[in-house]
């Protein structure tokens, strides 16, 4: 008989971030699973439409934002359910009631990063323990889980994130011309690249730190300029220009605001150098869609970017917290001039990893598993 | 790494032949080269043999002399930081003809004296023949991983790596008529104790010249070891470790030889594999040992790390019948008594066997980093402090081994943390089984060496206690002549001097206070580790040894004592190292 498969999760497209980008290739993973295996349906708390692009075939029940409800329907439907996915933490509660009513539904567990490095509430730490399998997308996450909440290791699975089936993955790396005229750079400009949201209220992804290396770059890299991309709150924006002013370094830093997907791929072109030292990734999937499109990449050596990276197989690992370690890395790739060759063949061994087909094949082994 | 061996003796009659009876008494630990140097007037000779890690051509040769000629030198271990110290001494002027961190001591000294001390990071053990200043200096590095022992009266001075070297020159040297109790209570002989009277072990982190003829001898502490507090957050313990581990263990991978790892498929093991992986890259090489008994397998975990770091590995069976077989080669290579070291018998063992001239090994990171089930215990063990002295002698004869263990609280603070938690027998019983008065065990008990200058209400009173009580005196010792047996150099990364530095300044309450030991260490390298290798219970690198000793036809009990502890032992009433203890301290060559 089919199994039957409900993925439950917060949100993949009323909001942008790692763990939505997560959520919408698992979507596109469950809509293109044969259907004569699973029978799969999906229910979301805060969106209230499906994407056609990631999905077209699966049912989808979107509760726009009202949480309890979306909870009810899923411990109604899970009677019917043998495979529960939960895609946050924060569902944990729906996640228990389901285990308490009908414990012969499995429940899964997704786990993405900094939501559980830490001592969760008793809920929370329930259903990780009730949880028939977690998954977490890099060993540190896994290890912090084990550390931070005590469970068994052998119960957690190393489930990595994907690049995205719509990310367009560039034949030729090539700056293109169009964004070149946009933000004033000549062809040879040498392009330092941080693509992630800018908020005030979120100061993890280490930027600052970049812009505060910039002024020894420049010394060594003159015409080196700072490329910020990614939607910034005017809070955060205020600060970045006060900052960049205290290291007299204004006229060297670009803030391109929010970049539509369909310039993603073309701003990662524009780049020499991708750096976003972290010390907060769960993963870092933004490491390796740079690496796809040509870009040399530094990311910290304390969080999930290690996994993302191959322990450094894929780029520079730093300690993130380190000027010093910034500049001198990015000086030396910047002044390195690395060969075409070499690029191809990350990409292509990133591509061979992180493929979507691949992300799908890990997503019917484990489900065909987890069912039985 | 080497043996040496040093002699002044104006009553010899050929100190040629003496200084080579020592130096190849130990020829085991020194295959690949020896040598020795006669003064030509003094009653004076170094004897050296070599086992070849760095410079491997016959640069390295020794005794060397310094470019002036003026000092000698023989040496044992390495020194890691030794190119940076080259370069600066080539700065200031010095002409190296060879590669070796030998000739790079020879210069220290000749530029900053005895002060040369404090500049080396590594593990050893020398002696340096100073020529103008008519005096013998030796030396032992910081944490006291390589042995040197001497003997030094008003007329004469013997000194080597290994105690056998006395015994060889002088079979008849007269024993240490209190080592037996003492081996009974701590499992091994605490320093400055040997097995022959006078015969002591030169204290870590320290120098003694010895001026010739006069014998006037002069000691100092060069070592800045201490648990002042200077990180007092945990990312700044965090940082600490993340920084320096990994440089320690690019450090200890110098070498011109073939370098491996052991891999147990612990925490540390794992992690120096993981460490070294990026460093070795294909010429990562790793072996453990498998037992025939499955509740001892560790493949499951040292698979994960090998599946990560694509190591060549290769495991090594052993059973009860190889024991049987090694058991009396294991007890020719036991210098000193004690209880472990079989373990490391065979590993490095197999280690030569695959070409190995020098391994890396975990040692020291459960002492550094709280691994030890007494970092969890110690809390509690305070208010033990306050059992009423008076009443220690009358549980001392219980027969319930825990509550006859509140005996030891009438000594030492130190001796009694050890003992309460590693001691094998309460003194009573050992002064019982040997023979020797409990004064006499208690005035040797009132010289062993203990950490001084500590709160011992602190848990770093523990650290110290495991530290120099329990690995120094202990798995160091251990670990030195068991793979110097094999022509095997043993590395220990989690002691370099800067790394021990550095962790014994983090605060205690950030580095012992979790329920998960060593968590300090695991969190530094949540990114590497695998969880499954560390949230499991310790096994760490343990041996079926309880059955194979129950079964040994060579170790049957003699005698009434034995045969009582034997009973008790194998109806599983009594820890093995018990009974074992016993049958070491009965040994012929001891005696």
């Amino acid at each position: 008989m089919k199994k039957k498969v409900l993925f439950y999760y917060l949100s993949a497209f009323s909001q942008t971030g790692g763990i939505e980008k997560f959520n919408r290739c698992f979507i596109k993973a469950l809509d293109e699973i044969d259907p004569s295996s699973f029978d799969c349906s999906i229910l979301s708390a805060y969106d209230h439409k499906k994407d056609s692009r990631y999905n077209q075939t699966v049912p989808f029940k979107g509760f726009n934002k009202k949480r309890w409800q979306s909870v009810l329907s899923v411990i109604k439907q899970s009677y019917k359910t043998d495979v529960l996915v939960l895609g946050h933490i924060n569902l944990a509660i729906a996640g228990a009631v389901v285990k308490l009513l009908n414990p012969k539904c499995k429940v899964v567990m997704i786990t993405h990063g900094i939501e559980v490095w830490k001592k969760l509430v008793f809920i929370k730490r329930w259903i990780l323990r009730k949880s028939d399998v977690i998954l977490s997308v890099s060993n540190y996450t896994k290890n912090q889980l084990v550390l931070r909440n005590k469970i068994d290791p052998k119960k957690i699975k190393i489930f990595p994130n994907t690049l995205d089936p719509q990310f367009k993955i560039p034949e030729v790396f090539e700056k293109p011309g169009y964004l070149l005229e946009r933000y004033g750079l000549k062809k040879n400009t040498k392009v330092i690249l941080t693509l992630s949201r800018l908020s005030s209220s979120e100061q993890e992804k280490g930027y600052d730190r970049v812009i505060a290396a910039l002024p020894q770059i420049i010394k060594e890299v003159p015409d080196a300029v700072y490329v910020l991309a990614g939607k910034y709150d005017e809070t955060e924006k205020k600060r970045i220009t006060q900052l960049a002013a205290l290291h007299h370094v204004s006229d060297k830093i670009i803030l391109t605001g929010f970049v539509i997907d369909a310039e993603v791929s073309d701003h990662y072109l524009l780049a020499d150098v991708f750096i976003m030292p972290s010390r907060k990734e769960g993963f870092g999937i933004v490491f390796l869609e740079a690496i796809a499109c040509g870009a040399a990449v530094v990311g910290g050596n304390q969080d999930g970017t290690v996994d993302a990276l191959k322990n450094g197989a894929f780029g520079s690992l730093i300690n993130p917290g380190s000027i010093s370690e910034i500049s001198s890395t990015l000086i030396d790739i910047l002044q390195s001039n690395e060969g075409k060759e070499r690029k191809t063949n990350l990409q292509h061994q990133v591509i061979e990893q992180y493929h979507f087909s691949r992300y799908k094949e890990r997503l019917l082994n484990s489900l065909s598993t987890y069912a039985n | 790494m080497c043996r040496i061996a040093g002699i002044y003796n104006a009553g010899s009659t050929n100190l040629e032949q003496d200084i080579l009876l020592m130096r190849d008494s130990m020829h085991r630990g020194g295959p690949d080269d020896a040598g020795i140097f006669l003064h030509p007037e003094k009653p004076l000779a170094l004897g050296h043999r070599r086992l070849a890690i760095i410079d491997l051509s016959a640069a390295g040769h020794q005794p060397m002399a310094s470019a002036k000629g003026d000092t000698q030198i023989i040496f044992n271990g390495e020194i890691y930081n030794f190119q940076e110290l080259r370069k600066e001494l080539q700065s200031l002027g010095h002409v190296f003809t060879t590669k070796t961190d030998t000739e790079v001591i020879l210069a220290s000294y000749a530029e900053w004296g005895k002060n040369c001390f404090t500049r080396f990071n590594g593990m050893y053990a020398l002696a340096i023949w100073d020529e103008p200043k008519s005096e013998i200096v030796l030396a032992r590095d910081h944490a006291g991983m390589k042995p040197l022992y001497y003997y030094a009266d008003n007329k004469v001075l013997f000194f080597a790596s290994e105690v056998r070297a006395f015994k060889s020159l002088f079979p008849r040297w007269e024993g240490e008529g209190l080592w037996k109790p003492l081996f009974l209570l701590f499992g091994h002989l605490p320093e400055p104790f040997t097995t022959l009277k006078g015969v002591e072990m030169l204290p870590k982190g320290s120098w003694m010249s010895i001026h010739l003829p006069t014998m006037k001898r002069q000691k100092a502490s060069f070592s800045s070891e201490g648990y002042a507090t200077k990180i007092n957050t945990r990312e700044e313990a965090l940082e600490a470790a993340r920084d320096i581990l990994p440089k320690a263990v690019k450090r200890h991978l110098i070498a011109d030889a073939p370098v491996g790892l052991f891999l147990s498929g612990g925490i540390d093991s794992s992690l120096l594999t993981l460490l070294a992986a990026p460093i070795l890259g294909d010429k990562l090489s790793t072996l453990s040992i498998q037992f025939d008994e499955a509740e001892y397998s560790e493949e499951i975990y040292q698979k994960m790390v090998i599946d990560i770091t694509n190591a060549k590995h290769q495991a090594f069976r052993v059973n009860q019948s190889d024991f049987e077989t090694h058991l009396p080669d294991i007890l020719e290579a036991m210098d000193q008594p004690s209880i472990d070291a079989i373990n490391t018998y065979f590993i490095c063992m197999y280690a030569r066997q695959c070409g190995l001239k020098a391994v890396l090994s975990g040692l020291g990171s459960d002492e550094l980093f709280g691994g030890y089930p007494s970092f969890a215990r110690f809390k509690n063990w305070q208010y033990l402090s306050y059992f009423p002295k008076g009443l220690s002698k009358l549980v001392e004869r219980s027969s319930n081994m825990k509550l006859a263990k509140l005996s030891y609280e009438r000594y030492h603070p130190m001796l009694s943390l050890y003992l309460m938690n590693r001691g094998l027998f309460t003194v009573a019983s050992a002064c019982e089984l040997t023979g020797i008065s409990i004064q006499k065990t208690e005035d040797a008990l009132s010289r062993v060496k203990v950490p001084v200058n500590i709160n011992y209400q602190s848990p770093n009173s523990n650290a110290a206690m495991e530290f120099d009580l329990y690995m120094k005196n202990q798995l160091l010792k251990d670990s030195d002549f068991m793979s110097m047996w094999h022509g095997i150099e043993v590395r220990v990364p989690f002691l370099d001097k800067e790394l021990v530095s550095a962790i014994n300044s983090v605060a205690p309450e950030i580095k012992f206070h979790s329920d998960i030991p060593k968590s300090l260490l695991i969190e530094a390298f949540s990114t590497l580790l695998p969880a499954e290798i560390w949230y499991r219970k310790k096994q760490g690198f343990t041996f079926p040894f309880a059955s194979w000793l129950k079964k040994s036809d060579q170790l049957q009990p003699a005698g009434k004592n034995q045969q009582q502890v034997f009973k008790k032992f194998s109806s599983g009433k009594m820890h093995w190292s018990r009974y074992w203890a016993m049958k070491v301290a009965e040994m012929d060559k001891f005696s």
